[in-house]
């Protein structure tokens, strides 16, 4: 019974010292842009001794099984998305982040939109086609900001070409009020009736909340490939936060960086 | 052993071990030593802690320790704005119910007698209290200097004082300006301010007399959206700038020969609980990042730093005891209480 409550009593003055689990952060992930017309090039930064990042390139959760991550990568394919996590001993392995990386699509010629809210006015008239973007900095004028109800943009393509796909790029950070927007429309103009047709569109629903900040691309495709030098976007932004929101009613926030054409 | 003895002796055992969840673990787990270099600590997480209901904290927003060793924490929860703690974490005494605004905190000895300095954001004032809280003196929002028309431009952070008695108040949630104020209140002068000069800051959050020079004490003023310090002579003149990039300082806390501070948030992770604290020695050059990436510096610049370890979630201000103990209290982390750290000798 004495050696008993001797080893209760050592469990004890043990769990009185036991010193708090952390989590560690995730990785940073540096990269001029995500999107690329040859390759991107991605460093993982993680500087804490003892701890390692395990990474693919398969939009896997990352495990200790993943490859280590010891230098920067190359990137070629379109829609590669890179996902990384830390491990350390002692430590609760930190949130997976991930980026995809998307390589130009069509030339466009000129582009032409709703001006931005003046606090975030992207980099000039093109900011949406300037092939940079994917930060999760929305100070850095890469983002255009917006808190109107609708957003329209207006392109023309360097010439008059077969396309199937646009794809335009949000950031979505809901803690900050930012949201993707309730709906996309696409248009395309078609010559042989002057006059702009249905492309495709999507609405996007939050009825539940989402993890962090992150960039998030949505794609609009057209069952049969058109053939047009012109594309109107309009994008609705969503005009009541939703209910589980602590901002629930106000107007919410779009951030917009890039739009592509396939 | 009978049945009865085995069940006693079973149940004593399962619960201390459940106790020491630790032992039971396959892999022996590593001792968590936060900071690099000779600035490495073992942190105490349940240190402030306090009955909630009695002793509610909003935002903990900053701490001094007076000549008596206590620890004093200033909150912007007015049903105790400040709460004072013995260095075990036992709770003294509590006061204060008029500061809604509670940010800035700063004590001073004057002429044998402490004083505080509490800047209030709300009230848009400056006011400085005995330590059991009698007021002695009100600033009131910088009319003199021309640049304020109301005292809502007015939003201080933050005072340092000097052994003269000047007062130095930073407007960092309002235009930026540092304004000088000699040690009845009367304005002597102002400078900062925003602009695109090395002279401007940008979020002027905090501020502290530096006299690890004695020969040439300084001011240190805070640009915390530049991630960087600034410092300025004792009249306002700008001296250089100390770039920390990544990190979002908090005001500048001066003991020995270092220079301590709370990174509310990494630049690269903005509003994702991502604070850390760091540590600058007598040349200003970072030695160590508690919960933060290890020092590198290129080309005499420190490269870009960032929370490695989820220590801390917006720390906001780090007070270091009369032992090289730290305290850390934190910003819009959940209510809590200020941590301890404790330093690690080699």
């Amino acid at each position: 019974m004495k050696s008993s409550i001797l080893l209760y009593l050592l469990c004890i003055s043990f769990s009185l010292f036991a010193q708090d689990t952390f989590r560690l952060a995730p990785p940073l992930l540096k990269y001029a842009s995500v999107f690329f017309s040859n390759k991107a090039i991605v460093e993982i930064k993680f500087a804490q001794r003892g701890t390692v990042v395990h990474y693919n390139l398969n939009d896997q959760e990352p495990t200790e099984l993943d490859p280590i991550y010891t230098k920067p990568l190359l990137i070629k394919n379109n829609f590669t998305r890179l996902t990384a996590k830390v491990f350390g001993n002692g430590f609760y392995a930190s949130e997976t982040i991930a980026a995809t990386f998307i390589r130009d699509g069509k030339t466009i010629q000129s582009i032409v939109q709703t001006s931005p809210n003046i606090l975030y006015p992207g980099s000039g008239v093109n900011t949406l086609k300037d092939n940079i973007g994917g930060s999760n900095e929305l100070t850095n004028n890469t983002w255009m900001g917006y808190n109107c109800d609708t957003v329209t943009v207006s392109l023309n393509l360097k010439k008059k070409q077969v396309i199937d796909k646009v794809l335009l790029h949000f950031f979505q950070n809901e803690s900050s009020w930012i949201f993707l927007p309730e709906e996309i429309i696409v248009f395309w103009f078609d010559n042989s009736t002057n006059s702009f047709q249905p492309f495709g569109d999507e609405k996007i629903f939050t009825d539940k909340e989402n993890l962090g900040p992150q960039c998030i691309n949505r794609i609009i495709e057209i069952k049969s490939s058109i053939n047009t030098d012109k594309i109107l976007i309009k994008i609705v932004v969503q005009k009541k936060i939703p209910s589980w929101h602590p901002a629930k009613g106000a107007h919410a926030w779009m951030f917009i960086d890039e739009i592509k054409v396939y | 052993m009978n049945r009865k003895q085995f069940l006693e002796q079973t149940a004593i055992v399962t619960c201390g071990l459940a106790c020491m969840p630790t032992l039971l673990s396959s892999k022996q787990k590593a001792e968590i030593i936060l900071g690099h270099n000779n600035k490495q600590y073992r942190i105490d997480t349940k240190w402030g802690g306090l009955d909630f209901n009695r002793y509610p904290v909003k935002d903990c927003h900053e701490m001094v320790q007076d000549s008596k060793g206590r620890i004093i924490l200033l909150t912007n929860e007015i049903k105790n704005n400040v709460i004072i703690y013995d260095k075990k974490g036992k709770l003294i005494t509590t006061w204060g119910s008029e500061y809604p605004g509670a940010h800035g905190l700063t004590l001073f000895n004057e002429n044998g007698e402490e004083v505080l300095f509490i800047s209030d954001n709300n009230r848009h004032q400056v006011i400085k209290t005995t330590l059991d809280g009698k007021v002695l003196l009100t600033l009131n929002y910088p009319r003199e200097t021309g640049e304020y028309n109301m005292a809502e431009d007015y939003v201080p952070t933050e005072t340092a004082i000097a052994p003269n008695g000047d007062i130095y108040v930073t407007d960092g949630y309002g235009k930026d300006f540092i304004i000088q104020y000699n040690h009845k209140g009367e304005y002597i002068r102002h400078w900062g301010g925003r602009g695109e000069e090395a002279k401007h800051v940008k979020n002027a959050h905090g501020i502290c007399y530096d006299n690890r020079d004695s020969s040439n004490p300084v001011l240190i003023v805070t640009s915390r959206e530049q991630n960087a310090f600034k410092r300025f002579t004792l009249d306002g003149q700008y001296i250089d700038t100390i770039s920390l990039p990544g990190a979002w300082v908090c005001r500048p806390v001066i003991k020995g020969d270092f220079l301590y501070a709370a990174v509310l948030q990494s630049h690269s992770r903005q509003g994702q609980q991502s604070g850390f604290v760091t540590i600058l020695d007598k040349n200003n050059k970072v030695v160590s990042n508690i919960g933060g990436s290890e020092p590198v510096y290129s080309n005499n610049v420190p490269d870009e730093m960032y929370q490695t370890i989820k220590a801390f979630q917006y720390p906001h201000d780090v007070c270091i005891d009369d032992e090289e103990n730290l305290y850390v209290a934190q910003w819009n982390s959940g209510h809590v209480y200020p941590y301890k750290l404790m330093p690690i000798v080699k």
